[in-house]
């Protein structure tokens, strides 16, 4: 204790030994409207777009909008405080986030600050907020997988490292499921994550930050959250906060993911905001520039090619849907900014295909190029016998008996297909799980076993090439690739499962 | 609607009024009487109110013919017109900042917890004209709750090295510093 006190007097008295009294000339203002997180400020006639500004008690603001005689300004926090005659400062800055490893494993605001009460954060450098995209010139084509452990996703509709994906779906589809699975399958990976929750619940990010833990992906992950209760500058500026903490893992040369969770509530606090400010309305009451709002920060995605350190940032935006209708104005935004859609489906949901992806709906426009050898061989035939399966199944409900040998064939497959895609929340699979399991279905070994008992099936395989054959897994997992020998291997494995398999 | 645009605009056409004619200062002394002669309540209220004719107010201006340049009353008169006499604050204001502008002077507020000396305030204004590269005039004001130092006020800007804001500084360094 005394040694503490004493260390305590001693950064003390050196503080204040250092503590000049400096002075600066500062750009001032005074408040002459506030209300609705919004005030309007006389003066700061020399301030910059986006400089933060800070108010007498403490609060920082954000001048957004620049006219002759006022400054439009966000509130970052609570309006309640700041009164008509603040003096307002100008701080020669724009807003900033901390950035680097000490943020892994924390949650913090939309400017960087811990909220999860672990104490400060100790952190060397800043980045700003807002910055341009990395330009061409220095990215290079996506050409590395980002394993979700989803089946479905991985198979069909596969995420490279740099890639911008987004999943959509109306409330309650799995949305947030998909991206939590992929979070928790990086575990002991190399790639970092990044959670932006903007305008949720704090129920909903508690959770998500505790399943994270539950599961030990929080040592790679970084929640950066934006509640409901919080003001709408701070939704607002959350995705290009977690954004920022991102690309400082990617200029270091690693892998960075950030899911944006969602969007759709971005825009909503964006539109809250500029209509407050006194922007014009368009569509929807939406400003003018709520698709460069999207578009500016989802660019920021990029893998970078070799002299620039070759890190990558892949985003996962997350769109929710009103009754399935994909053709409302932020999605329709979202789907022509990203690089293609996973689209999840209640009816699907409802019917136990979870996670209820629609194959048919969803692309990924790059990520095949990224897909692992291993997964393209199996999974290549995967997406063609679904799509056959899904026409067939509407016209085969009619009456299954009177079909022929080959429709029949296509159609049990199917089946075995859907069932076999059905994955439980929290259990992503490894590359060679998911590629054995795969290549079992679509090389017709399951076509003999019933519908209902697939899954069963497949967790015995699975089962048995762990504890008897985990040079099969491992020969997959580290080549990625299936070759001759490890087929031949894998085939006998699948068949001695098989015969004991009742 | 905003008052500072129309305040301005009728502020820079009085203004170019005035410098055709040479008569800059004299008008900014003419209108800042006029001013604190129709400043009080009674007749702000009867010459905004709507319900007094237009004529009636216009009388009443006229009644100042005889002590101003008629341009100014003239002035006066289209602010009553134009129901915009409430400008006029807002308008001397604009005025005297574009006669300083054109004479490369500059109002500068201080604020100290103690009354400056004459010296003192010689070497501020000094070292302000040097660095602002303007004609400083020093405006004095006493605020005790900056304890000591001065704040200086230019225009939009603040030189701020007054005791109580190095204190406050001082406090938010220290909270946000953490003890290893």
């Amino acid at each position: 204790m005394t040694t503490r006190g004493q260390d305590i007097a001693s950064v003390l008295k050196r503080q204040i030994e250092e503590f000049g009294g400096e002075t600066s000339l500062t750009e001032v203002g005074s408040v002459v409207e506030v209300g609705d997180g919004i005030a309007q400020i006389h003066g700061l006639s020399q301030v910059g777009f986006g400089e933060l500004l800070s108010f007498p008690s403490g609060v920082v603001g954000l001048a957004l909008n620049l006219e002759e005689d006022a400054v439009g300004a966000a509130i970052m926090g609570s309006d309640t405080e700041v009164k008509e005659g603040d003096l307002v400062k100008a701080s020669g800055q724009v807003a900033q986030v901390p950035v680097g490893d000490a943020l892994l494993g924390r949650v913090v605001d939309a400017l960087g600050n811990p909220v999860d009460g672990k104490g400060p954060i100790k952190t060397e450098s800043a980045r700003n907020i807002e910055v341009v995209a990395p330009n061409v010139a220095i990215r290079q084509a996506v050409n590395t997988p980002v394993q979700t452990g989803i089946k479905s996703i991985d198979g069909m509709i596969p995420v490279g490292r740099g890639q911008r994906e987004l999943i959509i779906g109306d409330r309650f589809t799995g949305k947030t499921a998909i991206a939590i699975d992929t979070i928790i399958n990086q575990k002991g990976q190399d790639l970092l994550c990044i959670y932006v929750a903007v305008g949720q619940k704090q129920s909903k990010v508690a959770q998500i930050q505790a399943t994270l833990e539950e599961h030990g992906a929080m040592e790679h992950t970084v929640i950066v959250a934006a509640n409901a209760s919080d003001a709408a500058p701070m939704q607002y500026l959350a995705p290009y906060s977690g954004c920022a903490i991102g690309e400082e893992f990617m200029a270091s040369g690693r892998d960075a993911l950030i899911i944006y969770d969602d969007l759709t509530k971005h825009a909503w606090a964006y539109r809250q905001m500029s209509l407050l400010l006194k922007r014009p309305p368009g569509r929807e009451a939406y400003p003018g520039d709520v698709f460069y709002l999207h578009s500016r920060l989802l660019e920021r995605a990029a893998r970078l090619d070799k002299d620039h350190g070759g890190g990558s940032l892949t985003a996962l935006p997350i769109i929710e849907t009103q009754a399935g209708d994909v053709s409302g104005y932020i999605p329709t935004n979202v789907i022509s900014i990203t690089d293609g859609q996973i689209y999840l489906e209640a009816d699907l949901f409802n019917s136990g295909i979870r996670p209820a992806v629609n194959p048919g709906l969803s692309v990924s426009r790059v990520g095949s190029s990224a897909q692992t050898r291993a997964v393209k061989k199996v999974a290549g035939r995967l997406r063609l016998e679904l799509a056959q399966y899904a026409s067939l199944a509407s016209f085969a409900q009619f009456g299954a008996s009177d079909l022929d040998a080959v429709t029949r064939g296509q159609l049990e497959r199917g089946q075995r297909l859907t069932e076999l895609l059905k994955q439980p929340q929290y259990k992503p699979n490894s590359l060679g799980q998911m590629v054995a399991s795969m290549y079992a279905a679509v090389n017709g070994y399951m076509d003999d076993i019933p519908v209902d008992r697939v899954r069963d099936f497949e967790s015995s395989l699975i089962g048995f090439l762990e504890t008897s054959k985990a040079e099969i897994l491992q020969s997959i997992q580290d080549q990625k690739d299936i070759d001759d020998a490890t087929e031949k291997a894998l085939q006998e494995a699948i068949n001695s499962v098989k015969k004991t398999f009742s | 609607m905003p008052k500072g645009p129309t305040a301005r605009r009728y502020a820079q056409a009085l203004f170019m009024l005035a410098s055709d004619k040479q008569l800059n200062d004299k008008w900014l002394t003419e209108i800042q009487e006029i001013n604190t002669t129709l400043e009080s309540e009674e007749v702000k209220s009867f010459l905004s109110s709507p319900r007094v004719k237009k004529l009636q107010k216009q009388e009443i201006v006229n009644q100042i013919r005889v002590k101003y340049d008629p341009i100014l009353v003239n002035f006066i008169g289209l602010l009553v017109a134009r129901n915009s006499i409430s400008l006029l604050p807002a308008i001397i204001r604009e005025y005297s900042d574009l006669l300083d502008r054109s004479l490369g002077r500059i109002a500068a507020r201080v604020t100290a917890a103690i009354g400056l000396s004459d010296q003192q305030i010689t070497k501020l204004s000094e070292g302000l004209s040097s660095s602002l590269q303007k004609e400083v005039m020093i405006e004095q004001s006493i605020d005790t709750e900056i304890i000591g130092g001065v704040v200086i006020r230019v225009g939009d800007k603040i030189i701020d090295g007054s005791v109580q804001t190095n204190l406050e500084s001082l406090k938010l360094q220290l909270l946000r510093e953490s003890i290893v």
